[in-house]
């Protein structure tokens, strides 16, 4: 094979526009271990709606620079179809529907891919005692990187549907269990 | 900086201040597809991974060093939109790239050098250029994708662990041969890892 070439062209030109962040509190209760699979462990993760919600960090009232209205309110439903693969690598299926504070539904998903360390599966799944991952006081945070994309019928946000998003986010645990996610929302640009 | 002590005191939901984020360049992906209505065919060499500056290593935000894959696309397809949702600008590209010379159909050794990838996005050509059926005009628009991949091969397995993010220009060219006009998709990416 020849050595890599260089190209005519240069780097593209690309921004990053603030879009929105979000906080999700997990509901324990709803947790469900489906078990082990050929293709890994199953897990489902549900959003607690009561402690769920997306927001502008800076409480701005557009996103900046476009003048549309900033993306605010409930996380009405979160779920999140999680596969740990025996590589310690985690795949996420999140569906997040927000309600904006003027009642438009906001469908947005994405998968997500995250390597949890050598040894990090086995300690999420069977993680005990010492063992377990994160504690009240000091939780286990995971960094984590998303692409997001959106789906709204409402026209004040329908310019969503044709945004490819990435997401800036930490997870946390504790005692193995996911307790928590937030993360930052940008449109690629 | 916001550290993790710092989010674990700030009560959930009050946070002001923006999570750290980095990208950095990691390597480039060209592909021409032929368009037909929504579908996109990519044959073998019709679509290559390089660097930039051909540099044979990158790194990544976290700080780890990691080899560049570059070599010809293998074969891929590609859809715009939905049969349900002709409108809609969602991109999808599944391709597989070699990263040694391609080989003939039936060599046994044709797999082991593989890389696979899985990319959704979107492509936006102008409120006017639709992808459906019916004579294609000459076009050009951004798009923007994730991409997942797999392959087997150890020097490239982290790649197996990350997505990385598309930023990239389209152009619709059109040629006709006789009666018949042939379209075809020119994408040009730059790949990015994020953390």
């Amino acid at each position: 094979m020849s050595p890599p070439r260089f190209d005519e062209r240069s780097f593209l030109d690309w921004n990053l526009l603030y879009l929105f962040s979000y906080d999700v509190e997990l509901d324990l209760k709803a947790q469900e271990k489906l078990g082990a699979f050929p293709e890994g462990v199953r897990m489902n993760c549900f959003a607690r709606r009561d402690l769920s919600h997306a927001y502008s960090v800076g409480r701005d009232a557009t996103v900046a620079g476009s003048g549309v209205r900033a993306i605010s309110g409930k996380i009405v439903w979160g779920g999140d179809a999680l596969t740990l693969r025996d590589d310690d690598i985690a795949s996420s299926d999140i569906r997040v529907a927000i309600q904006t504070d003027d009642e438009a539904t906001i469908h947005m998903y994405y998968n997500l891919i995250g390597y949890v360390g050598p040894g990090g599966v086995s300690r999420i799944v069977d993680g005990t005692g010492d063992d377990s991952l994160g504690s009240e006081e000091e939780p286990f945070e995971a960094p984590h990187v998303t692409s997001p994309t959106f789906q709204c019928a409402h026209p004040s946000y329908d310019w969503m549907n044709r945004v490819q998003a990435i997401g800036f986010g930490r997870a946390q645990l504790v005692r193995s269990k996911f307790r928590r996610l937030t993360a930052d929302v940008y449109a690629l640009t | 900086m916001i550290s993790s002590s710092h989010l674990a005191t700030v009560r959930w939901g009050d946070r002001s201040a923006l999570l750290p984020k980095s990208m950095t360049y990691a390597f480039s992906l060209q592909v021409r597809a032929k368009a037909v209505g929504q579908q996109l065919t990519i044959s073998a060499k019709a679509g290559r991974l390089f660097h930039l500056l051909g540099d044979s290593l990158i790194s990544v935000p976290e700080g780890a060093r990691y080899d560049v894959p570059f070599g010809d696309l293998v074969a891929g397809r590609g859809e715009i939109g939905s049969p349900q949702d002709p409108l809609s600008p969602r991109l999808r590209m599944q391709m597989s790239a070699s990263t040694s010379e391609v080989k003939l159909e039936g060599d046994p050794g044709q797999q082991k050098d593989l890389i696979l990838m899985d990319s959704n996005g979107v492509i936006d050509m102008g409120p006017s250029v639709g992808f459906q059926e019916g004579e294609p005009r000459p076009a050009q628009g951004t798009v923007f994708l994730a991409t997942k991949f797999e392959t087997y091969m150890p020097k490239y397995r982290w790649l197996n662990r990350r997505q990385l993010f598309g930023v990239g220009r389209a152009n619709r060219i059109t040629t006709r041969t006789g009666s018949v006009l042939d379209s075809s998709l020119v994408i040009d990416l730059d790949l990015y890892a994020a953390a």
